[in-house]
């Protein structure tokens, strides 16, 4: 079984003691090589914290994280870092791209942190704004451009390396609705072309109806499809889709 | 209340970066405190150890050349209508020996019947006067000996080192409070004996009758003296120290000038970050009715008041640092100074500089923040537009260069006096600080080309975010740029004058040893001890020595100017020892054996005498005219010399006895004769040094002043550290988000730590590199205005050692004040990290 993430009981919470919140509660989850997974839920369903927890980021209270079949709990920090940089693209609601770099800087960044040449790291950078349509734009500073051409910047980036997996947060959550659609289509594209697998995260039913697969949260709980709400606590299986 | 609320706040929410803040002024204002202490107490003291030995006298009587005269004129000073009482005096420097110890001291022969009615004798031990070969001593300076009342010291006269008894000790009050409690009160018969100065005495005091007026005495009394006799109130006799002293003060003035620099672009730097961090708080303010005024008054409030807390803290701190650099001028001029004198005047001007510098530093980030509109405050701007272009600041620096360019002329033409040199290096600096922003770019450029070939993502980084915040980085920049300018252009200047001293010593010192009483000569009369009268025999008898070479000091003036006279022999066949500017040395030695003169070039340019000009000297016979032979370069008393031949010195001058001997001998038993020669100065109490002795001795001297700039120099780094450290925290905290991002996408916690190095590393480089060559234009200048003041130029040579270390010792200190945000950076959590706002 390919799969690039398995999250097994993963639960995460914050605060201690009376004040504690469980943002994730036994959470088991697949993502599977080549697919387009979308996870919706509500503002505070835990979308956010559940991204963060696969990626790395934030560890989890109980539960493991798999990375193909790598434990993170059993990583260093060094290691989760090389693997955000080498295998993991991440896409930002609100583009987080470096202000004081152009276009083309900001994609090359991963490869510049992984010790790529910088002519080395342009050429690859180029390539890929190429792709996301905004070569005639990769002078350009963040400032100058629109939300939906920074998305797609931000999307350049986190191709550049050419990840194990595409980690998007409400990717156009900031951006209106022709922007929004276009981006999707850009994902989908991504997706379809160079099968990238791609996991993300959205409130909007339009966005997640591009996706292959869709899970809904609740609560820090995943629902299984089209399934009502599961009593709290206990953890939820999705049937991982055949090769 | 609520501003004060809002105020409090913004100090409480960044602590560190208000103490750094603080402690920036707190060093500007401490150093500022302690020079102003130091040289005030050393100025005084000089002052009050005459004070203190005039006593209840109104008046005193002496010869205008400072010599000693006929004890029988006594009779004709105390008949002078409106005379009640006038008490002799005769004065020496000696040297005190007991045990294993020798200690310079002032010997005052005393008429004890007179004593009381001029001067308080308090006594600790014993009740009476010295009878006989009976001394008293400063209850002080004998614990400090542990000599008891009873013991027997020796001290040493013409005669060679002869015993006394001491019968007495003395309370710290009156006479014995003189110089410090540096003093030996014998008989004034056996001192006259003891320092074959028969019926020869130094001063008379005059004790007035009631109601008599001081200038119908001196009226009186001048018309009854001989001429060469001076009747005044009794003089400070400071002027040779303030001379020597000058030279350390203007030092250590321009080091405290350079922390107030540097404190003054840190308070600037930490309000336009905090300005830059609450400009939404300032925009809410101002939306909800706060006025301009009201906007200007906060911002102003919190620069002054963190003026306010580093100004109190500095001035204890600055107590602290003027009692050492007190003890520092103690070992300089080899004199006994009080623990520090604190009068009201550098206390208060500290208490001033502290706010006025704070209030001059607040008024452009005060300015800016009334120009924070409503709306546009809730807006993300970037932080160099809320600034503004600022080209009135650029016209600033441009006036401020050439008031520092045309106040170097200036001083230069002596139109201006050299105390005037710390505030036009000051002006000159800031001007050239203030247009870092100017190259600020094409620096960063060609340094994120230099760091191309490493490929390395976070130098390329880090000099974005360095032009990102150009005026932030420009103004710590800047700190760094005075601290290394001063501190290459002090430390060349330093070191290109102690090169000019040590070729001096080896062209005027010309010899194998020297043999004196004491170390140094007084600063206040420059005297030192005679040498006992059959030293020199002796010394001339040991076999292998070639030539014995008296040397006689006394001051005297000329035409109202003190100068030093030293009468010589300059024997036929022995180098003339003179570092000559003007005249042949055997033509000058042939014309000082006829009875002309050496002039140093600094009386030369002071009084502007040249070769073949006379120049008169006073005697206690009246007035001597002797014709100019040549000109040296000396730094005796500081350069106010005269070489006159002993014979000329002895007759016509009236100097006698002998202070030093100059002693060359043959190679090739020069061991031998050294131990010799020790051997015959420690019967006779004597000091004896080779010229490489000598020579160390003079750089242990200067060593001592040195050392306090130095250490001065590296507060300026110091402080501009503290800079350092309040940009790239502010830096990191501004970039959470950033950081967060570039965490997410691959760079590790050293990474960012190296990003944080980088951008300190830059910004140093930026301050640090054009620093040094201006610093060398400063030892240059500093060079050139020394002129008027040592007579010559000092030849100028750039120190590589100077600039190296400069610049390492810079850029480790950047490095090292970057390690806390840097660590602080790396430690960032991600998760929070990228949500912050």
């Amino acid at each position: 079984m390919a799969y690039v993430i398995e999250a097994r009981g993963v639960s995460k919470d914050f605060g201690s003691g009376e004040a504690s919140v469980a943002a994730l509660r036994g959470i088991n989850l697949h993502v599977t090589r080549n697919e387009m997974l979308a996870i919706m839920g509500p503002s505070g369903s835990g979308k956010s914290t559940l991204l963060h927890v696969l990626a790395g980021i934030e560890p989890p209270t109980q539960g493991q994280i798999l990375f193909e079949g790598q434990d993170l709990a059993l990583c260093t920090d060094r290691e989760r870092t090389l693997l955000r940089r080498r295998q993991i693209g991440f896409i930002f609601q609100s583009f987080n791209l470096l202000p004081t770099v152009t276009a083309e800087e900001n994609v090359s960044l991963p490869l510049l942190l992984d010790g790529v040449k910088a002519a080395e790291a342009r050429r690859r950078a180029r390539e890929v704004l190429e792709m996301v349509e905004m070569s005639h734009r990769r002078a350009h500073l963040p400032g100058k451009l629109s939300g939906g051409e920074q998305q797609r910047v931000a999307i350049a980036r986190a191709l550049v390396i050419q990840p194990s997996v595409l980690l998007a947060d409400e990717p156009t959550g900031s951006l209106d609705s022709v922007n929004g659609q276009r981006v999707m289509e850009l994902l989908r594209r991504v997706a379809d072309e160079r099968r990238q697998t791609i996991l993300l995260i959205t409130h909007d039913a339009a966005v997640a109806d591009r996706a292959g697969r869709i899970l809904h949260l609740r609560d820090g709980c995943l629902e299984p499809d089209g399934q009502p709400n599961a009593p709290s606590g206990d953890s939820r299986h999705v049937e991982p889709e055949a090769d | 209340m609520v501003s004060w609320r809002f105020l409090w706040s913004g100090i409480h929410q960044r602590p560190g970066r208000a103490l750094l803040t603080l402690f920036s002024v707190a060093i500007g204002v401490a150093t500022t405190l302690a020079v102003s202490v130091s040289i005030s107490t050393t100025r005084q003291a000089f002052q009050e150890m005459y004070q203190t030995l005039s006593g209840r006298a109104a008046l005193e009587v002496r010869t205008a050349s400072g010599k000693d005269f006929d004890v029988r004129l006594l009779a004709t000073i105390g008949e002078t209508p409106g005379v009640k009482a006038a008490v002799p005096l005769l004065q020496r420097h000696t040297v005190l020996y007991f045990r294993s110890q020798r200690t310079r001291l002032i010997l005052l022969g005393i008429l004890p019947e007179k004593e009381q009615l001029v001067r308080d004798y308090v006594f600790e031990q014993g009740g009476a006067f010295p009878r006989g070969s009976e001394v008293l001593l400063a209850a002080e300076l004998a614990r400090s000996l542990e000599v008891q009342r009873g013991d027997n010291v020796a001290l040493l006269t013409r005669s060679g080192r002869r015993d006394f008894r001491v019968s007495g000790l003395l309370a710290p009050k009156g006479a014995a409070a003189f110089q410090g409690g540096a003093v030996v009160f014998l008989p004034l018969d056996r001192a006259q004996r003891s320092f074959r100065a028969t019926n020869r005495i130094s001063t008379v005091s005059l004790v007035l009758e009631e109601g008599v007026p001081e200038e119908q005495v001196i009226r009186d009394l001048t018309g009854r003296l001989p001429p060469g006799f001076a009747v005044a109130p009794p003089a400070t006799r400071t002027e040779l120290a303030r001379e020597t002293l000058f030279s350390s003060e203007q030092g250590l003035n321009m080091a405290a000038a350079l922390s107030l620099v540097a404190a003054a672009f840190i308070i600037t730097n930490s309000l336009f970050m905090n300005l830059s961090e609450r400009r939404r708080q300032l925009s809410t303010l101002r939306t909800i009715g706060a006025t301009r005024g009201q906007v200007f008054g906060l911002v102003a409030c919190e620069g002054l008041l963190l003026g306010l807390a580093g100004t109190l803290l500095g001035i204890l701190a600055g107590i602290g640092g003027a009692a050492l650099l007190t003890r520092v001028m103690e070992s300089v001029f080899q004199t006994r100074l009080p623990y520090f004198l604190i009068s009201p005047q550098p206390v208060l001007k500290a208490a001033l500089l502290g706010p006025g510098l704070s209030l001059v530093a607040v008024l452009l980030p005060a300015w800016t923040a009334t120009h924070v509109f409503p709306l546009e405050g809730m807006r993300p701007v970037p932080a160099e537009a809320a600034v503004g272009k600022g080209r009135w600041v650029t016209v600033l620096a441009l006036v401020l260069m050439a008031g520092g360019a045309l106040g170097s002329l200036a001083l230069y033409r002596e139109i201006l006096a050299p105390s005037a040199t710390p505030a036009i290096v000051a002006a000159a600096l800031v001007g050239m600080s203030l247009l870092i922003p100017h190259f600020l770019a094409a620096v960063v450029w060609l340094l994120s080309r230099a760091l191309e070939w490493t490929s390395s993502a976070t130098a390329f980084l880090a000099c974005r975010q360095i032009l990102r915040q150009r005026n932030r980085s420009s103004l710590t920049a800047g700190v760094l740029f005075v601290a290394i300018v001063m501190s290459v252009g002090m430390g060349n200047s330093v070191l290109n004058s102690t090169q000019d001293v040590q070729k001096w010593v080896n062209r005027a010192l010309i010899g194998d040893f020297v043999i004196r009483g004491t170390v140094m000569y007084d600063l206040t009369t420059g005297e030192s001890p005679t040498l006992p009268d059959g030293v020199l025999a002796q010394v001339a008898a040991v076999p292998g020595v070639l030539t014995v070479e008296p040397w006689t000091f006394a001051s005297t003036r000329s035409d109202g100017q003190l100068v030093m006279v030293v009468g010589r022999s300059f024997p036929a066949g022995a180098p003339l020892s003179l570092d000559l500017i003007q005249g042949e040395p055997e033509e000058v030695r042939q014309r000082l054996s006829a009875g002309e003169a050496v002039i140093s070039t600094v009386i030369a340019r002071r009084m502007e005498k040249h070769v073949g000009d006379t120049i008169t000297l006073a005697t206690e016979s009246g007035s001597e005219s002797l014709r100019i032979a040549g000109t040296c370069d000396d730094y005796i008393m500081g350069g106010t010399v005269i070489y006159v031949h002993e014979d000329i010195a002895d007759q016509r001058l009236g100097l006698r006895g002998v202070n030093a001997l100059l002693v060359r001998v043959r190679a090739e038993q020069r061991t031998e004769i050294a131990a010799t020669l020790r051997g015959l100065c420690q019967q006779n109490g004597l000091l004896l040094h080779s010229i490489a002795e000598l020579a160390q001795t003079i750089n242990n001297l200067m060593a001592g002043v040195n050392a306090a700039l130095w250490s001065m120099l590296v507060v300026g780094f110091v402080v501009a550290a503290f800079g350092l450290v309040n940009t790239l925290s502010m830096n990191v905290l501004e970039q959470t988000r950033e950081l967060g991002l570039l965490r997410m996408v691959g760079m590790t916690r050293g990474q960012v730590g190296a990003y944080v190095l980088h951008q300190a590393a830059v910004i140093g480089l930026v301050g640090l590199v054009p620093g040094i060559a201006v610093g060398e234009l400063v030892a240059y200048i500093i060079n050139r205005v020394s002129e008027p003041v040592v007579g010559h130029p000092i030849d100028f040579s750039a120190r590589p050692e100077v600039m190296v270390g400069c610049l390492v010792f810079g850029l480790l200190l950047s490095i090292a004040a970057a390690c806390l945000p840097a660590a602080r950076a790396s430690r960032l959590l991600i998760g929070e990290a990228i949500q912050y706002e």
